[in-house]
């Protein structure tokens, strides 16, 4: 079996890869179920860079869709859109605790402001 | 009969140095000496001219769009128990004298929300362009509320006890105005519109929402419409 470049290269950076993920896991900077699908995608990757015709034409016949290229496109971008969508959601959602933390802030001031005027207008009239 | 002593102004303003001493004077001087300015993140001295024109100053220290500015009014508002909440723009757009027109209206309807429209009366000079953009949002909006609200997008709104503890709302931007009134509807709150005057002028016609804002805004309350479990048409859940 000859070797192109690609099949050298993928799998090797996929080893680097798993290995990060691996010492990331060991110091608890990622979860068990982070480092598990990580470790699972760079396996992927590394299967369709080995065994690209075999393992596109399994994924063609899985899916239903003649052509294996065509297979492997569509899961790639209904992953990217997945993973897009995922990012919007997640936006949003931040966007929202940003403007909630902003109004706290805020309102907090004032209420700061308020007793230590209070505080003030007291000590004027406690004044022999 | 309401006081005026129990109406609180709130005006959400974003970078308004240039006009907004004159507003919060104007509308001390019909009166009113409950002024409170939320002020948007501003990168100018808005906050300064407004606390030097009397107003309270609630001060957002990052800028987070008109609908966050009312959020905050309106959480202010219930800390506080006011009674009564009036919003307006801090672009000298609203005529402080009109105040009274809600008030009244608010207390001769016996309604929890009153509208200032600037379309009930023929006679608002608005550019065509506004007048379009405004058509459109008034139709998107309308499709989602039980009422034909004429002016959908004012900032010029009296709120009762009842409204400031019943609105819920979640929109940070332009988007709010729509989902004050087809949340008002949800809650069940009585709404009406009154007419006011409008003054346009060049500071002004800066301000406010463009074509591209307006597809935004549109977007974005479709998206929060649409993001709810209940989804409302003409104030019918489907």
């Amino acid at each position: 079996m000859r070797f192109r470049v690609f099949q050298i290269f993928a799998p090797l950076l996929a080893i680097w890869f798993i290995y990060r993920i691996v010492q990331k896991f060991r110091r608890s900077e990622v979860s068990c179920s982070e480092a598990a699908t990580i470790t699972l995608f760079w396996i992927a990757i590394s299967t369709i860079a080995i065994f690209p015709d075999n393992a596109t034409r399994w994924l063609a016949l899985v899916t239903g869709i003649e052509s294996n290229v065509n297979a492997l496109l569509f899961l790639a971008i209904g992953a990217l859109l997945f993973l897009q969508s995922k990012l919007y959601f997640m936006m949003k959602k931040q966007d929202s605790i940003i403007s909630s933390l902003t109004r706290r802030i805020a309102l907090d001031k004032i209420e700061e402001s308020g007793v230590e005027m209070a505080k003030d207008l007291s000590a004027t009239h406690n004044r022999p | 009969m309401i006081s005026k002593e129990e109406i609180h102004i709130c005006i959400p303003a974003f970078n308004e140095e240039p006009m907004i001493a004159c507003v919060v004077r104007g509308v001390v001087n019909c009166g009113f000496s409950n002024v409170v300015v939320v002020d948007d993140g501003s990168t100018d001295g808005t906050a300064k001219r407004a606390k030097a024109a009397g107003a309270k100053v609630i001060r957002h220290p990052v800028n987070r769009g008109c609908g966050a500015a009312t959020q905050t009014a309106l959480e202010y508002a219930r800390g506080r128990n006011i009674s009564y909440l009036l919003m307006m723009d801090g672009d000298g757009q609203h005529d402080p004298e009109c105040i009274c027109k809600l008030v009244k209206k608010l207390s001769e309807k016996d309604v929890d929300l009153v509208i200032g429209s600037r379309f009930i009366l023929q006679s608002v000079e608005m550019p065509i362009k506004r007048q379009v953009y405004n058509r459109i949002a008034n139709v998107l909006t309308n499709s989602f509320c039980k009422k034909n609200y004429s002016d959908t997008q004012s900032g010029f709104r009296l709120l009762n006890r009842h409204a400031i503890e019943a609105l819920d709302l979640h929109t940070d931007r332009f988007e709010f105005c729509s989902e004050m009134l087809i949340s008002a509807e949800q809650q069940g709150l009585r709404t009406c519109e009154t007419p006011i005057a409008v003054r346009y002028s060049n500071y002004s016609l800066r301000k406010g929402q463009n074509f591209n804002t307006g597809v935004v805004t549109s977007f974005n309350l479709l998206r929060h419409i649409f993001g709810r479990k209940k989804i409302m048409f003409n104030g019918a859940a489907r």
